[in-house]
This record gives C-alpha cells, sequence and structure tokens, in this order.
C-alpha cells in the first residue's frame, strides 16, 4: 500500500506512457528515474525535511516531476497557479517561508519587484531554474533543472510518515489573502485511492489535465492517473480546439473540467475520434447548469458523467454516481469512498432531509489545516461532534458551504453564507482583489463581489470611488497586478460608496443593485 | 532554426499579454504559454492583433501551432498583414 505521494508512482509499468507535453513523452520507469534524480538535487541543495519549495512553472514534464521529487525529498511542494502574478507569487513565497523556488528565468524576474508589503522572502535561498538560466535574479543560489538532475549520489531514504505535510495548495476564504491548505500524504494518498476507485481508473486510461496542477481537482488527477499506471496528457489550456485535438490525437479517456470551460467546449466541433474513447467526463468548480450538462452528453454519447464537489480543505469531497444523474441532475451526490459528509444544524446535529445546514466533511482526506494562521484554521477545523470526546477529537472541515439532503441521502449545494466569490471554478476573496485595486494608487475606495453569472457561476464586479477615475487606465493595472479570472468583469465607478450604520461599506445593497 | 525578424509593432503588441516579458526584445523560441499568455489574454490579444493591423484573422490559424510560440505567431500573421509583405 502506499503511505507517500511519491509511492504512488510504483505502480506503472517501466514502459508504458506515463507524461505527455506537446510532442513529449516519458514512460513510468523515465518518470521514477526523474523523480529519484531531482529529489537527490534537491537534498543537494541542502533542502531538509518539511521545507517548503515553491513550483511556479506552467505545465510541462519538470512541473510534474518537481512536485513528486518535492515530497520524495521529504520537503513540501507548493504548486501555484502559473497565471498568478507577482503580487500572489510573492504573497505565496512570503506566507510558507518557502526555502526553493523551481521556475523558469522569464517567471523568476518577479523577484526582483516584490513588494515588501507581500512580506519577506529571506527564507528563499535557491532558485531552481528550468530552461536557460539566462535573465534570472542572481541574488540567490541559482541551479538549472539539469543541475538538480545530474548529482550522481544515492542518499538515504528520508524518514517521512504519511502523516507528515506532503503540500500546500493555495486557496482564498471569503476575506484576506489565499490561504495555504495543508495537506498530509495521507491525505494526498487516500484521496487518489477513493477517487481512482470510483471513476474505475485502469492503466488503461488517458486522462487529459486541463485544470492547473495548483488546484486540488487538478493535482487530484495527477494522483489519480499514477495511482494505476494510466497516462496523463498535460495541457497549458489557450484555446477550446486544442482540446479537443488532444482528446482524438491521444485516445483521451478522461476529461475533467470545470463549468466555464465546458461551455467553451461546446462551441467546438467533436469529430467521432475525438469523443470515442472518452469513458467518463467529469464536472468540478462549480454547479453544471442543465443544459450544458445535457449537450455534453450528446456530444459524448458513450461517456459517463460524474459531477463532482470538493473543496480544498477536504481534497475531494462528494460525487453523484452516473446512474443518479437523469434522477437529480442538481444534486453533488454523496461522499466519496472513505469519506463521510454530514449537513449540520449550528449545534452539530444533523439536519433533517431538506432542511438547510452547513456541509461538514470527516475522515482521512481532512487536511491538517491552514498553513501558520491558528486563527482561521479553528474556525475551520473543528471537532465532529462537537463537544467532548473520549479520545483525542478528529477535526472534521466545517465548510462553510450551505447544503440540504433529499430523502435519500443525496446531497445538494445552496451556497454561501459569507462574502467568498466563485468564479470560473476559483474562489476569491474580495479583500485580494481591493487590495490590488487601492495598490494601483487610482481609486479612493473599493468593494468587489460576486453576482449570479451564467458562464463564470459568478462574475467579479468591482465598484470604485475617487477623483478622476479612467476605467480603461484600471483595468490596465488590475491586469498587470491580478490574475486573469479575478479581473473585474465590470468596474462601476461611483461619487462615494453606501456605507452602512458602523461605517463600512455596504456591500449587500451594493451587490443587491449591481445583481440586477 | 530560421532567424525570425520580429517587427517593433508585433512585439509592442504581443508584449502587452505577456506578463512574464521583459521590456528588451522578444526571444522568437519562447513558449506563448512560458510567458503567461492564458486563455483569458488570448482573447485580448486576437483583439488587439486585429485592430493593430487592420485584419481579421482567419479561423484556421487560430490554434495551438499557431499560439506556440512567439516566432510560430508571427510567421502565421505575416503573410496576412501589411509589414509583413515589406519585410519591415
Amino acid at each position: 500500500m502506499p503511505t507517500r505521494l511519491d509511492d504512488l508512482l510504483a505502480v506503472g509499468a517501466e514502459d508504458r506512457p506515463a507524461l505527455t507535453v506537446k510532442g513529449d513523452t516519458i514512460d513510468h520507469g523515465e518518470l521514477r528515474r526523474r523523480v529519484a534524480a531531482a529529489a537527490a538535487g534537491l537534498r543537494g541543495l541542502g533542502l531538509r525535511p518539511g521545507e517548503r519549495v515553491v513550483i511556479n512553472l506552467e505545465k510541462r514534464i519538470e512541473t510534474v516531476v518537481a512536485i513528486f521529487a518535492v515530497a520524495a525529498a521529504g520537503g513540501v511542494c507548493v504548486p501555484v497557479n502559473p497565471v498568478y502574478k507577482g503580487p500572489q507569487l510573492c504573497h505565496v513565497l512570503a506566507d510558507c517561508a518557502a526555502r526553493v523556488l523551481v521556475t523558469t528565468a522569464a517567471r523568476a524576474r518577479f523577484l526582483t519587484e516584490a513588494d515588501p508589503a507581500a512580506g519577506s522572502l529571506a527564507a528563499l535561498t535557491h532558485l531552481v531554474i528550468v530552461g536557460s538560466p539566462d535573465g534570472a535574479p542572481n541574488d540567490r543560489e541559482v541551479s538549472t533543472w539539469d543541475d538538480l538532475l545530474s548529482r550522481p549520489e544515492p542518499l538515504p531514504p528520508v524518514p517521512v510518515t504519511e502523516s507528515d505535510v506532503a503540500a500546500i495548495l493555495y486557496t482564498s476564504g471569503s476575506t484576506g489573502r489565499p490561504k495555504g491548505v495543508v495537506l498530509s500524504h495521507r491525505n494526498l494518498v487516500a484521496g487518489a485511492l477513493s477517487v481512482a476507485g470510483y471513476l474505475e481508473h485502469t492503466s488503461d486510461d488517458v486522462v487529459l489535465s486541463v485544470l492547473p496542477l495548483s488546484f486540488d481537482a487538478g493535482l487530484s488527477q495527477l494522483t489519480t492517473a499514477f495511482a494505476v499506471g494510466a497516462h496523463v496528457v498535460l495541457v497549458n489550456y489557450l484555446m477550446p480546439g486544442e482540446v479537443v485535438r488532444l482528446c482524438a490525437r491521444h485516445r483521451v479517456t478522461a476529461l475533467t473540467c470545470v463549468p466555464p470551460l465546458w461551455l467553451q467546449l461546446l462551441e467546438q466541433d467533436w469529430p467521432e475520434e475525438a469523443s470515442r474513447h472518452l469513458r467518463y467526463f467529469a464536472n468540478t468548480g462549480g454547479r453544471m447548469p442543465a443544459t450544458t450538462l445535457a449537450r455534453l452528453r450528446e456530444v459524448f454519447p458513450s461517456a459517463r458523467p460524474y459531477l463532482m464537489y470538493g473543496l480544498t480543505e477536504a481534497f475531494r469531497s462528494t460525487y453523484l454516481d452516473p446512474a443518479e444523474v437523469d434522477r437529480r441532475p442538481d444534486s453533488i451526490g454523496k461522499a466519496i469512498p472513505n469519506a463521510e459528509i454530514l449537513v449540520v444544524r449550528p449545534d452539530g446535529t444533523p439536519c433533517d432531509p431538506g432542511e438547510h445546514g452547513e456541509i461538514v466533511h470527516r475522515g482521512p482526506l481532512v487536511a491538517l489545516g491552514y498553513w501558520n494562521d491558528r486563527a482561521r484554521t479553528d474556525a475551520r477545523f473543528r471537532p465532529y461532534p462537537p463537544g467532548g470526546s473520549p479520545t483525542v477529537p478528529q477535526l472534521a472541515v466545517w465548510s462553510g458551504d450551505v447544503g440540504y439532503r433529499d430523502g435519500d441521502g443525496f446531497l445538494y449545494f445552496v451556497g454561501r453564507t459569507d462574502e467568498m466569490i466563485k468564479t470560473s471554478g476559483y474562489r476569491a476573496s474580495p479583500t485580494e482583489i481591493e487590495e490590488v485595486a487601492y495598490a494601483t494608487g487610482l481609486v479612493t475606495e473599493a468593494v468587489a463581489f460576486g453576482v449570479p453569472d451564467e458562464r463564470l457561476g459568478q462574475a467579479v464586479v468591482l465598484v470604485v470611488a475617487g477623483p478622476d477615475i479612467d476605467v480603461a487606465t484600471l483595468t490596465k493595472a488590475l491586469r498587470r497586478d491580478l490574475p486573469g479570472y479575478l479581473v473585474p468583469a465590470r468596474i462601476e465607478v461611483r461619487e462615494a460608496l453606501p456605507r452602512s450604520g458602523n461605517g463600512k461599506f455596504d456591500r449587500t445593497a451594493l451587490r443587491q443593485e449591481l445583481a440586477r | 532554426m530560421p532567424t525570425v525578424e520580429l517587427p517593433a509593432k508585433f512585439q509592442d503588441i504581443l508584449r502587452q499579454h505577456l506578463p512574464y516579458a521583459d521590456s528588451g526584445d522578444l526571444d522568437g523560441s519562447n513558449e506563448l504559454a512560458g510567458l503567461g499568455l492564458d486563455s483569458m489574454s488570448i482573447v485580448q490579444l486576437l483583439g488587439d492583433i486585429e485592430d493593430g493591423y487592420d485584419v481579421e484573422l482567419p479561423d484556421d490559424i487560430v490554434n495551438e501551432d499557431t499560439f506556440a510560440t512567439v516566432d510560430s505567431l508571427w510567421l502565421a500573421l505575416a503573410p496576412l498583414v501589411d509589414s509583413g509583405r515589406s519585410g519591415t
């Protein structure tokens, strides 16, 4: 039985394809060799168990090798979204006190303009540069990826148990900057085996990786494929036509996307050779509209639809049995194997069928908390059942998501009671958008929130006030400092923003006004 | 690899959509995804090219081979835009 993240690589047949990017394919044997070599290289740099390695790369072979090599070296891998801009990247590097950054020379240039307000980067002593190191900042020790793989000496195994930290995935809450969800080896391995089990992955599967690897569902595609020795095809998603062509070229059997991506994919022609091999399609990151689901089932008549729900704090959580999709297409299904999902009242007692309550996640997929954030961890990770326990209490994730259960035990997602924005499958807090708006120096007041949007789930709206605001200039500045999915779809300029009785901005009034 | 001459105008339009490109000359062999082009900015890039060169891009060039590297994008565009014909 695998106990560590890197144990998942042991399954694949030596000469079967493991990973493809564009025209390059490596087999499972080569993947294992590169991971072992990179792990030795990282330890050669002085990486100690538990130290963080941030991986900021578009999808390439090295990105995947680095994720597993960090785990094999006993370190903690922190894959960040490759569409992050400087402020988000610097926040992550400072927040997790990363020791090593694996990146490209072009991406590393952000370090030279790092904003001290993002926090200290003093812990960051090493850069590992994939590709040419020309132009990389040289105020830290720089190694190339090739250097890393060329250290010959074998090293004794690092003592790592399944309860040690394997990864930190940054995600947003209702306020503040993104927080690091801390995942153990056990979380990732239990998640991989559970999800690979219900999706019935086998070594014959070809999994197309469209989602970012920094996203729980994206990382899960790697682990659930490797756990059975399957083949992963990576794509840096630029245009939907490429997904169609890759499905045909690689005979893709497994496709997982978020709702806005499905809408784009449905605008394409799907020739039979592209859809024929697809065994399933899976949706995550937001509710799939009924019309989208119906059209996907027409395009992929022989593929089973999996409607999934998860949150990073519990890695993955529920899925709807494809046999139930016609009966309850709005349901998020039931708990995945080896997890328990409850709907509870504020006092922790279970809700009756149809009664709305908070969705609570239990079991071995529950993460270890938020990195270096006791207060938020204590709020979200609490014992279940609440109250006294005859043993050390097991923590559950009190998700903040509101849902209910029908008479047959199937779960339904209702919404959130806080300010968290869900857009394009991502979670976002108003703060991270407002902070960047203020940092442009172009506005004196800013409020961001989500409004319902057919394509995106929610669209980001930014309402600002200040003297002589030029929306085009503001948009350009926001594009520079925000990843694309956080750039407001709509910017409204007011003379002043409404305030509620306590002097805070009246978000509710603004949202109600602009949601129309 | 033949050396491709990249007109300044093309570089200026493209650079605005590449968050990881520096202010110097673009290296034609660089991959656009590596320089930070993403699925959201590509739509704006297409619009900026069409406006900047007053052309309409045919659907058959909007694919991953065209948008692979700086060079591949220019090689696809050059025959469609005036400056490509005059070689400047």
